[in-house]
């Protein structure tokens, strides 16, 4: 029963993108090596180990696989290796039940003692990637048979799914001879994932895959996926080099930045060249909730009312995509409530300039706002070399100098000192970024709640911080914590949402597009805006999907 | 021989004050190095930054002086560390991958243009009446006048580009592996031809110029007239009595060019996505890669002093007058 419906979901992910094209679903083709950029900057080092935070990309998902795919676009938790996972009634503890026919590509059998194995080198090892997972409550995981493994924690806390489940899980008996796993980097990757190394394919700049004649999960022909015979990565020095090998053809997969793309890649060959730039993470403006004057409400929403990010996104020209108020993607809009809606700061520097004269700030002989002798007159940090926000930054500077506010741009090296600034309190106005998730709950928890909060001068808990603190906001990030009804959560959210845009505790700027260029020329089945099955990021498992759903052309 | 001797000791006095202030400069820098390496790994809490920290050498309470006694002992073990940005590769495992590229193709390309600028910068001065001279010259003080960027770029736009002549970057082709000799060795030349170009062609004038400026002011000395009155066969004049002097200066400067070839071409390498040390170097301080940053300078301080040390030797067999000096 269960495995049907799995079966089903596969099957519909995999028949969705062909709805209405020329392709009969019912003839698969198979074959041919995916041409693909490597995303990775200069000479790549090979380092497969899935806890490194320097791995190359088909580690997670290629070779490594998760319990549970967090698919962010749909904004759900999907079945992987996991056929089902649910929470028993106490919430405290989570069950996976796996997929009983996996093998890892050594031959050895997959079972919950691998599950077990996994999560128990993250206790031992606190410096590799997973670590974090035991900070948030987990208490023990035991394997229950074979194909059973419960996860115990010690308080409620729902939305630890997604980081727990999103472990890559490694074979217990190649790794329990490992004897630092935080060092290991394992060449020689045995792994439950669709591809498999090709031995000897590693060169300072390229290096390849080949499909495992294993996999576990089967195609529509009944035969196991993927369709494709094997990845080749391609390395290049930067931006304009991996640009000019999707534009030319020589790789099928792109995902670098192309300025004018209509001209300078669609034109070149309409029929086969294609883009989507779906919303990525989202930047904003973090103020400091903590110094003059942004502990002022007003102030904070009379910045928020000078910035048009349309026409910001629009100076950029790098296909970032403009921010609302509310700083939710366009995806998940049901989140967003009618009565933040209402609540919202529409673009009024006439507006906001009254809203600061009410506060009591007057125009100097410079035009810039004054009060009690101290001016609106900021440093804004930047990350040192990230065009791209420079040039927003350039454009926040024009923008507010409208409205009485002077602005000096100061680039600085990231990530240190660029975020001991943010960290210490040591800064007034600063760029940030926060990662998305399954709902809009994950990126305002990175930076919302009065957890991460500490006062000027100490370190507080993470890096994308603003030290805002409101009791109704974090109420209601605990209760949707501790729910598992999807409702509930929603209006908890909303409650979240609503402050957020009364308080405007900082200002979403724009979402950082994820980069992808496709060539259908020698396969297709990519997504795309009309089919936006997954999204086209190479970091996570979110690229297998689309690895798993690609045919050659003929 | 005391002219060796002192040579000698030059070198390793300047080699200690190298490793120095190699030691110590990384250090000087502002920004925690642990903290780059934590902000990727997630997570990771207090006590794994001091393991971190450990691992990288960076610790802080040491002192100082042993910890520089610690690095030079792990250098002369090959021990370079490991690197930050590419955690938990060695950095020994990283640069290998690209110092072979950037010796062979920086290195190649450096004595092509010398050996060719050289010859024909003796020809050119030996010709210098000549209308064909002064077209060479004009030729190359223009080619040395625009920006090597601007050259590579155009060299790629429309050699690689426009027209699939020849690949856009890299420096084999990823099908082709090493066991298959030959093939290794054709698609290895096939790839490095435009960025080789590049160096050679923006380099060649520099050495033209230098040893053509020499040989016109040697060719002017008593002895070039004493030997031309001895009846001596002009190519017995125009190498062994004139180029022979006039070279000595491109002896020093070829001996820098050299040392300085293990540390890449930035530019070049960029432009052509060549797997070199050059854009190993800047990716290293963009990501504060302290380990690999002063892996990298170290390759070159010693490749510099080596380079040096061997023109001294050279200009000891070459120029009679340092060895008579010595008596």
């Amino acid at each position: 029963m269960k495995k049907q419906f799995v079966l089903g979901i596969i099957l519909a992910l995999i028949l969705l993108p062909f709805a209405g094209e020329t392709i009969q679903a019912e003839s698969v083709n198979r074959g041919g090596v995916v041409n693909k950029t490597a995303s990775v900057q200069g000479v790549i080092v090979r380092n497969f180990n899935p806890f490194s935070p320097n791995a190359l990309h088909s580690t997670y998902g290629g070779f490594y696989e998760t319990l549970v795919f967090a698919n962010t676009i749909e904004g759900d938790v999907e079945p992987w290796l996991a056929q089902e996972f649910y929470w028993e009634d106490d919430l405290q503890t989570l069950i996976f039940e796996l997929e009983e026919d996996v093998y890892w590509n050594d031959g050895e059998k997959f079972t919950a003692n691998d599950v077990e194995f996994t999560l128990s080198l993250g206790r031992e090892h606190d410096a590799i990637h997973q670590a974090g997972i035991w900070d948030q409550g987990l208490t023990e995981v035991n394997a229950l048979d074979d194909y059973t493994v419960e996860f115990k924690f010690d308080e409620v806390n729902t939305t630890v799914l997604a980081d727990v489940g999103g472990i890559y899980i490694v074979p217990e008996h190649i790794w329990s001879d490992v004897e630092d796993p935080v060092e290991f980097e394992n060449d020689y990757p045995v792994g439950t994932g669709p591809f498999m190394y090709e031995e000897g394919s590693f060169t300072e700049m390229s290096y390849s895959l080949e499909r495992n004649p294993d996999y576990w999960q089967l195609g529509e022909d009944g035969e196991p996926l993927p369709y494709i015979d094997g990845v080749q990565y391609k390395g290049a020095t930067g931006n304009e080099q991996a640009s000019m090998m999707i534009i030319t053809g020589e790789v099928d997969w792109g995902t670098y930045f192309i300025p004018n793309i209509d001209r300078n890649f669609v034109q070149r060959d309409p029929e086969n060249h294609h883009y989507w730039l779906p919303e990525g993470n989202l930047v904003y403006l973090n103020l400091n909730n903590e110094r003059w004057p942004f502990e002022n409400r007003n102030v904070r929403r009379a910045l928020a009312k000078v910035l048009d990010k349309e026409r910001m996104t629009e100076v950029m020209g790098s296909g970032a995509i403009p921010a609302p108020q509310s700083g939710v993607k366009s995806a998940f809009d049901d989140w967003v409530p009618e009565s933040a809606q209402e609540q919202k700061v529409d673009v009024d520097v006439v507006k906001a300039r009254e809203l600061l004269e009410e506060e009591g700030f007057s125009e100097n002989d410079e035009g810039t706002y004054v009060k009690d002798g101290e001016e609106l007159s900021f440093e804004l940090y930047v990350p040192s070399g990230w065009t791209d926000w420079i040039n927003a930054a350039e454009n926040i500077a024009t923008q507010l100098e409208l409205a009485g506010i002077n602005i000096d741009i100061e680039q600085v090296a990231w990530p240190s000192p660029f975020n001991d600034n943010i960290i210490n309190g040591d800064y007034k106005m600063s760029f940030s970024f926060t990662d998305s998730g399954i709902s809009p709950f994950y990126q305002f928890d990175n930076i919302l709640p009065s957890r991460h909060y500490a006062p000027v001068g100490e370190e507080a808990t993470n890096d994308s911080q603003v030290r805002y603190r409101n009791d109704l906001v974090d109420e209601a990030f605990d209760g949707y914590r501790k729910s598992d009804d999807p409702d509930e959560q929603m209006e908890y959210m909303q409650t979240i949402l609503d402050e957020f845009i009364y308080d405007m505790p900082m200002i979403p700027l724009f979402f950082n597009p994820t980069w992808f260029q496709y060539n259908t020329s020698n396969f297709v089945g990519w997504p795309n805006e009309d089919d936006p099955y997954a999204l086209p990021h190479t970091g996570g498992m979110d690229k297998m999907q689309i690895f798993l759903n690609l045919q050659p052309t003929n | 021989m005391k002219y060796f001797l002192r040579k000698t000791i030059w070198l390793l006095f300047a080699l200690i004050i190298a490793l120095l202030i190699n030691f110590i400069l990384p250090r000087l820098m502002p920004g925690d190095p642990a903290l780059v390496v934590v902000s990727q790994l997630e997570g990771a809490d207090p006590e794994a930054l001091d393991a971190i920290r450990t691992a990288f050498g960076v610790e802080m309470d040491r002192n100082i002086i042993l910890q520089f006694f610690d690095y030079v002992r792990n250098i002369f073990r090959g021990d370079l560390g490991l690197s930050i940005s590419h955690f938990p590769a060695p950095v020994w495992r990283v640069l290998s991958q690209a110092l072979p590229w950037t010796i062979g193709l920086v290195g190649l390309a450096t004595l092509i243009s010398f050996v060719l600028g050289t010859l024909l910068g003796i020809t050119v001065a030996w010709r210098r009446e000549s209308k064909v001279s002064d077209v060479i010259i004009s030729i190359f003080l223009f080619i040395r006048s625009f920006p090597f960027f601007w050259l590579a770029l155009i060299l790629v736009y429309f050699f690689a580009f426009e027209n699939a002549w020849f690949p856009l970057g890299g420096g084999r082709d990823v099908a082709v592996r090493a066991e298959n000799t030959w093939e290794f060795i054709r698609s290895v030349a096939y790839h490095g031809f435009l960025p080789g170009l590049t160096i050679a062609v923006s380099s060649l004038g520099f050495w033209l110029l230098t040893i053509r400026n020499n040989m016109i002011n040697v060719l002017a000395e008593d002895y070039i007239t004493v030997a031309r009155a001895k009846g001596l066969s002009d190519s017995r004049i125009k190498y062994n009595y004139a180029a022979r002097n006039a070279i000595l200066p491109s002896v020093s400067g070829i001996a820098m060019a050299l040392g300085f070839v293990v540390g890449g071409s930035l530019i070049t390498e960029i432009v052509f996505s060549y797997p070199g040390v050059g854009f190993m170097l800047y990716e290293a301080v963009q990501q504060r890669d302290y380990p690999l940053l002063q892996a990298i300078f170290l390759f070159i301080t010693i490749g510099v002093l080596f380079a040096n040390f061997f023109a001294d030797i050279a200009i000891l067999a070459l120029d009679p007058r340092v060895r008579d000096g010595d008596k």
